[in-house]
């Protein structure tokens, strides 16, 4: 899969769209000013820099309006910190889904099964199962740094909220530089985290799936992050930890 | 004295011979200008090579500035006019004459097609073939002058 797609290449395409749009429009336009030159009575038309600029606005607020509808629909929660630390996360009732739902909002086309410019690894811990992949390319600003499908395969069906936290620690002291607790009040069994880091750090990705409302809002209302993270550990009933070194390349 | 006469045909003979009755010399290279206050005049000054001659105006396809020269376009021929740019600009029956940008006045019924830049210009193409462009500075007056 290359590591182009979806990203880049839908934007790119509704861009040229776009031009093929402009060149189309001026054709009319031109076409609209020699039938007034030879005398017919014609309706005046905008002029092609008035219609490139007014399209060009109703073409990146339709893109932004509908990514924002996406967004709001599939679950998917971001998180950008100037430091430079950040993550996407979305989930789904199944991997494709999870997948489908990362590429009409973002147009990221990347599969929990291969991704090209990035190296594979597995674990299994706690009955989750992790996929991680480590990019090998320079750290860009486009591409994340680490992508984890989660996968939760124990038996148990009786949750009604999950959170992930993601932990970035100082790989020296297991220090937190930031931490971000995401919650989703549909829990479903898979997951992916997309990951950027500033610097070389450990990664902490916990999963916690309660089976409370109840206890899911008192989370909510904790002064903290802190205090969410180690609420969330004494009152969910499924717990992970999955930890793991997060090397960007500069 | 010399003057230079801009007045409609029918009425430069009898112009000139009263100017020349009067001792003044017409010549056509004359930097004093006679022109009528209310009529446009149908014909212009020219020089081509060394003569000097004159063209009528419903001849003139456009006319352009290049350097220090005026030349005055027509179907046939390309002439060099002894007038400024701004003077036949003043000249012209402007219902038939436009200036389209710092060095070109256009004979309206001469433009056969018009093409719009993506900025603001047009590029124009008249009937024996020449290409000009309207400038950023005439856009709108030209958008104005012609209805589009």
């Amino acid at each position: 899969m290359s590591i182009t797609n979806g990203y880049v290449i839908f934007p790119v395409g509704l861009m040229l769209a776009w031009l093929v749009l402009i060149l189309l429009y001026r054709m009319v336009y031109n076409r609209s000013i020699n039938r007034k030159l030879n005398g017919e009575n014609v309706r005046k038309l905008f002029e092609p820099w008035k219609f490139a600029v007014g399209s060009l606005v109703i073409l990146l607020a339709g893109m932004h309006i509908y990514s924002s509808i996406q967004a709001s629909r599939s679950a998917v929660q971001q998180y950008y910190n100037p430091d430079g630390f950040r993550y996407i996360s979305c989930s789904g009732e199944t991997m494709q889904e999870t997948e489908d739902r990362l590429y009409y909002v973002y147009y990221i086309n990347y599969s929990h099964e291969e991704n090209e410019g990035y190296t594979k690894a597995e674990y299994d811990q706690n009955g989750f199962h992790y996929t991680v992949f480590t990019s090998k390319l320079f750290h860009d600003g486009m591409h994340p740094d680490m992508i984890i499908f989660t996968e939760y395969k124990g038996e148990s069906d009786d949750f009604v909220t999950m959170y992930q936290t993601v932990s970035f620690l100082q790989p020296d002291e297991k220090r937190t530089v930031i931490n971000l607790a995401m919650k989703n009040d549909n829990a479903y069994r898979y997951s992916v985290t997309f990951l950027s880091g500033a610097r070389d750090c450990i990664v902490s990705l916990q999963t916690d799936y309660l089976d409370s409302r109840e206890e899911a809002e008192a989370i909510d209302h904790g002064e903290d992050i802190e205090e969410t993270v180690s609420g969330l550990k004494e009152l969910s009933g499924i717990h992970d930890v999955f930890e793991t070194e997060l090397k960007p390349y500069h | 004295m010399k003057i230079r006469i801009s007045v409609p045909s029918p009425q430069y003979e009898e112009v000139k011979n009263e100017l020349e009755k009067h001792g003044i010399e017409v010549s056509d290279d004359a930097e004093l200008v006679l022109m009528s206050a209310d009529e446009y005049p149908d014909w212009i000054a020219v020089r081509l090579e060394k003569e000097h001659m004159h063209i009528p105006v419903s001849s003139i396809i456009f006319i352009e500035s290049i350097g220090h020269d005026v030349l005055v376009h027509t179907d046939t021929q390309t002439y060099q006019s002894t007038e400024r740019l701004t003077a036949l600009e003043n000249l012209l029956d402007p219902s038939k004459f436009l200036r389209i940008s710092s060095s070109v006045i256009i004979a309206r019924k001469h433009v056969v097609k018009i093409k719009a830049a993506f900025t603001q210009k047009f590029i124009l193409t008249l009937s024996e073939g020449s290409q000009v462009d309207v400038t950023r500075s005439y856009y709108y007056i030209f958008r104005k002058e012609f209805g589009i």
